[in-house]
């Protein structure tokens, strides 16, 4: 589904990602997890063939990804990091809007918005503007138009920041749901809880690298391995931080 | 997908209280405050004729078309010009001088010549006249030289022959197309009004830009990401943007003709065109500001105000009788200024009655607004971003 091969930006001096490398197949939830800084932005922005980079190969759906290819960016659905809908329309003509840009066919963009507004839990704000709603409901809007119109690939980026837990959940049952339908979906974040309840496998990004890579056993194990008779009495307790804090000498959250 | 952005973006301006308010309010407050401070001014301007003197000597004599028509706009109680037959040159230029007269005409080897001591509208209008007698009797002359039986008929010499009457004076007045209304310096303001209306516009493109540039807006990176060509975008968006600012301007526009009765000459849908061509201009100006990823902030907005505002100081928004120096002393800058072309070309209609002058001015519009959409276009055309 997504292959990404040495892959290197640069931001001027700033090297925001360093020969970085990413494979994720159909049918999973792929975790990037990384502190604030460590480029999971900068690398979704790439394989979107959003920024330019100095080197690496992107592949998507077995294609090379360029800014011209329509026939993958239309069956990719994308959930930024900083919320894009429009203040002017209501939350209803908002998701029309994004969904309109892959959906010509009227009646069918109907329904579809109406799935991604009871898929949002948003049934009570259709007539809302985007101002009159709270950070987690205008999340989850934000979420609703990058999904309206049921893409095979979704990239969220850090679709839960600053949302209250309650709205969280939903959220992430909503991933969930997307995933047993039958989309692929890769999803940053550097809270370490969500990725490990969510994600099939994870990414561990530090400073544009990829440090680590398996599922969420795997990379507790990992460290386990290293620590072998240390202390065995903690094992149960391990998080990814402690795998982070590891492999870094850092904490994840600082 | 076209209709369902073109769509989006009118329901989006509507809802916009910066855009309602600028573009309908703002501009109906203004031309309220134009409408009482140029009351007194008209009344004062009413009914007069243009003072002009006319050396009547021998080279004079000898073109006597220019004397027709001279004698034909200075007939009648409501003439163009209020004429100073004198006979020297001397007589001529001391009437310019003590401000009796607006100008002065003489004939010089041939050529009639216009003597100014300032310029204004009158001035213009003096100018104007002038210039359409020599391009006439230009065309004739080339005619003559190809097809002399022709420019003899046009000279109304041959009237008769095959049976064909041709009246040149009559011809020549008409093909003057004046409307015969009163030259007026009040509807000049209104029209630079109109003009700068039409170029706020711009922020409109400001707008559309920003929404489709990825290192402009999140939503700019959102439409980026969309399957459809950017060019088909931009053109759906500014579409929306061409329709909204121009019901608001063309509002503008009926309120000065129905409430204030300004005059706009007969035909309507030559004004309604002009403002047409005129927001199409300002808007793919506008977008042309917005390029620059580097300026934040306001300053897109100053510079489009700022550049907005000098095009309609050059088109006699302020002062009158600006745009006649800039015609004359830099006639390019004049070309390009999309702030007089439309003023222009409103007093095209009001004050000619053929299309000539206003469709040079809307073409070198709509030639302008090409350039820009271009620019455009090429700009946003397949872009991946170095930093966003
Ligand atoms: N537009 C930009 N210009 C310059 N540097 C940037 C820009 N965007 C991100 N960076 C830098 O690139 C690195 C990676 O940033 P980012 O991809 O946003 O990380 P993350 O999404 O993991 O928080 C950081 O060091 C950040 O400061
Ligand atoms: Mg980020």
């Amino acid at each position: 589904m997504i292959e990404v091969k040495n892959l290197v930006k640069r931001y001027g001096d700033v090297l925001a990602l360093d020969h970085f490398n990413l494979d994720v197949a159909d049918g999973e939830i792929f975790g990037l997890l990384g502190p604030n800084g460590s480029g999971k932005t900068t690398a979704i922005n790439c394989m979107l063939s959003l920024l330019k980079y100095d080197k690496g190969e992107i592949r998507l759906f077995g294609e090379p990804m360029s800014p011209d290819n329509y026939k993958s960016k239309g069956k990719i659905g994308v959930v930024m990091q900083n919320v894009a809908v429009y203040n002017e329309l209501t939350v209803e003509e908002n998701i029309d809007y994004f969904c309109g840009l892959y959906v010509y066919d009227k009646r069918r963009r109907r329904e579809l918005v109406k799935e991604a507004i009871a898929f949002a839990g948003l049934e009570d704000y259709r007539k809302f503007l985007p101002g009159k709603l709270s950070g987690g409901l205008l999340r989850r809007l934000n979420i609703a138009c990058g999904i309206a119109h049921k893409p095979r690939l979704i990239f969220m980026d850090e679709p839960t920041v600053a949302v209250d837990p309650q709205s969280r959940n939903s959220i992430l049952e909503g991933i969930r749901e997307l995933n047993r339908q039958g989309a692929t979906i890769i999803y940053t974040s550097h809270y370490m809880e969500e990725v490990e309840q969510l994600c099939t496998r994870i990414m561990i990004m530090d400073k544009g690298q990829a440090i680590a890579c398996g599922t969420s056993d795997a990379l507790k194990s990992m460290i386990r391995k290293r620590d072998a008779g240390s202390n065995d009495g903690q094992e149960a307790e391990l998080t990814l931080n402690d795998v982070f804090l590891e492999l870094t000498g850092r904490q994840l959250r600082d | 997908m076209f209709w369902n952005i073109y769509r989006k973006y009118i329901l989006r301006s509507v809802r916009s209280k910066d855009m309602i308010g600028w573009t309908l309010l703002f501009p109906i407050l203004l031309s309220t405050l134009f409408y009482f401070t140029l009351q007194s001014v008209e009344e004062d301007m009413t009914f007069h004729s243009i003072p002009t003197a006319v050396v009547k000597d021998q080279p004079m004599e000898a073109e006597v078309y220019l004397v027709q028509m001279l004698e034909e706009v200075s007939a009648g109680d409501e003439a163009m010009l209020d004429i100073f037959w004198v006979s020297e040159e001397k007589e001529a230029d001391a009437l310019l001088e003590t401000g009796e007269v607006q100008g002065y005409i003489s004939v010089e080897k041939n050529e009639p010549r216009l003597f100014v001591k300032e310029n204004g509208i009158y001035q213009t209008i003096l100018k104007n006249l002038l210039d359409r007698y020599i391009q006439i009797k230009d065309t004739i002359v080339t005619i003559a030289k190809k097809d002399p039986v022709t420019a003899l008929k046009l000279s109304g010499m041959t009237a008769g022959i095959n049976g064909e009457t041709f009246d040149f004076e009559e011809e020549f007045i008409r093909d003057l197309n004046l409307t015969g209304r009163k030259p007026s310096a009040t509807v000049t303001y209104y029209y630079a009004l109109l003009a700068m209306i039409c170029l706020y516009g711009g922020f409109h493109g400001l707008v559309v830009v920003e929404n489709l540039q990825a290192n402009l807006s999140p939503q700019g990176a959102r439409n980026t990401l969309s399957p459809g060509s950017r060019w088909k975008l931009f053109c759906a968006s500014y579409l929306g943007a061409v329709t909204v600012q121009f019901v608001c301007v063309a509002v503008s526009f009926f309120y000065m003709l129905l409430v204030l009765k300004v005059s706009f000459g007969t035909s309507i849908g030559a004004a309604l065109g002009t403002i047409l061509a005129g927001s199409m201009t300002g808007i793919a100006f506008g977008s042309v500001i917005a390029l620059p990823s580097k300026w934040k902030g306001g300053l897109k907005s100053g510079v489009l105000v700022g550049i907005s505002m000098l095009c309609c100081f050059f088109a006699g928004l302020m002062v009158d009788g600006i745009s006649y120096a800039v015609e004359q002393n830099m006639p390019v800058l004049a070309m390009v200024n999309p702030a007089a072309r439309i003023a222009d070309a409103f007093y095209c209609l009001y004050y000619y009655d053929g299309y000539a002058s206003y469709f040079k001015n809307i073409g070198i519009l709509l030639g302008m607004t090409a350039v820009f959409g271009g620019i455009c276009v090429m700009a946003t055309r397949r872009v991946q971003y170095e930093s966003i």
